[in-house]
């Protein structure tokens, strides 16, 4: 007679840990599918959906094809904000992105209170950026220091908010003080990872000081630039908040950008569906620099 | 006893230059501007906060301390 044998006990321990495993590990994961799925994927697919609807929360949904698209396309605002998001990307590329790297390379090399710097740049960040927008606010006023100071040296006051030509370059100014820290902390990383002996012989080799940042430092550090020229882009092609808070688009839609405009079609004239359409086209264009973002990430990994 | 210098993109040998030397001056005095300017906000919105509000919008030129003998505290 043959005796049956039970399951092997070290067995059932081995599965039980490993079903445990699984289980927490399928709980982990299950959670922040479900956080993408309610605030990331479900918004995006719906936003596609209610691109092609008149959304009427009292009525009803009604199917309309293309026609938030033809108006949109149409509308002469949009026109204004896609031409003023253009121009503030210009104006951010033209004064805020050589900034960071410039005073990177001149707090780099520093002798003394070099930390300091770094910490006096990175200042702004830890404030509130609506407590910013309040200082600035009065920096820019009629009576404020900035007009103050120009009278001073016999010029005549700039109205930085109020006049059409002024408005978007002291926001971008302000947004260039801002958060030019954040940036520079990042290529001075990069900055002081080059190694040394490339400097001493390329010294010795006869090559000056502005030879050795041309052929050493910015070769070096040169798919940051093009990362960091890739956010910028991406950032600044959504710009919203200072121009919410400091102007709300104003003086005369001067400040208008693509972002604020669907905002205030959804929530001032509450036009869902021309609203989800706008995010619709912006979704598109930013996917582009998302990819371009992503394959150059992958390029940086491969060097390393 | 003195830290040795440790260089950087520029080396001791560098500063014998003249236009070197300048060019490092010009450089740290940008930075200085550079850390002045992100200070000063935050310093002007502390004195303001022991300022009258006529004296935080004088037409004329801005005041960095509180002028005192006004009669208000």
């Amino acid at each position: 007679m043959t005796r049956l044998r039970g399951p092997n006990p070290a067995a059932v321990r081995q599965c039980d840990r490993g079903a445990r495993a699984a289980r927490r590990v399928f709980c982990l994961y299950y959670q922040s599918f479900l956080l993408f799925l309610i605030f990331l994927w479900i918004p995006i697919i719906k936003g596609f959906i209610y691109s092609f609807f008149d959304i009427d929360f009292v009525k009803g949904n009604r199917f309309v094809g293309l026609a938030n698209y033809q108006e949109i396309l149409s509308n002469p605002d949009v026109k204004t904000a896609v031409r003023n998001t253009l121009y503030y990307m210009a104006l951010c590329l033209a004064i805020g992105y050589w900034v960071p790297c410039l005073f990177a390379i001149a707090v780099s090399e520093l002798r003394r209170f070099q930390s300091f710097a770094r910490v006096a740049a990175y200042l702004p960040n830890v404030i509130p950026a609506v407590v910013l927008y309040g200082i600035w606010m009065w920096l820019y006023d009629p009576v404020g220091p900035f007009n103050a100071f120009l009278k001073t040296v016999g010029l005549k006051p700039i109205s930085f908010l109020t006049d059409p030509d002024w408005s978007m370059v002291s926001i971008v100014l302000m947004e260039t003080w801002q958060q030019f820290g954040a940036a520079m902390l990042i290529y001075l990383a990069g900055i002081l990872a080059v190694p040394k002996d490339l400097y001493e012989a390329a010294e010795i080799d006869g090559a000056g000081v502005w030879a050795r940042i041309r052929h050493i430092t910015l070769p070096a550090i040169r798919h940051l630039l093009l990362l960091m020229l890739i956010l910028q882009l991406i950032a600044t092609s959504q710009a919203y908040l200072s121009q919410q808070a400091l102007l709300d688009g104003g003086p005369n839609n001067a400040t208008m950008t693509y972002t604020l405009l669907s905002v205030k079609y959804a929530f001032s004239r509450f036009d869902f569906g021309a609203a989800s359409a706008l995010g619709v086209l912006m979704f598109v264009v930013l996917s582009g620099l998302a990819f371009l973002h992503y394959r150059l990430s992958e390029k940086e990994r491969d060097v390393r | 006893m003195k830290a040795a210098f440790e260089r950087g993109i520029l080396s001791a040998y560098d500063f014998r230059k003249k236009s070197v030397v300048f060019a490092y001056g010009a450089s740290v005095l940008l930075v200085a501007l550079m850390v002045l300017s992100m200070l000063y906000p935050f310093a002007v919105t502390m004195m303001n906060a022991f300022k009258p509000n006529e004296q935080i919008f004088r037409i004329s030129s801005p005041l960095f301390f509180r002028k005192s003998g006004n009669g208000r505290i």
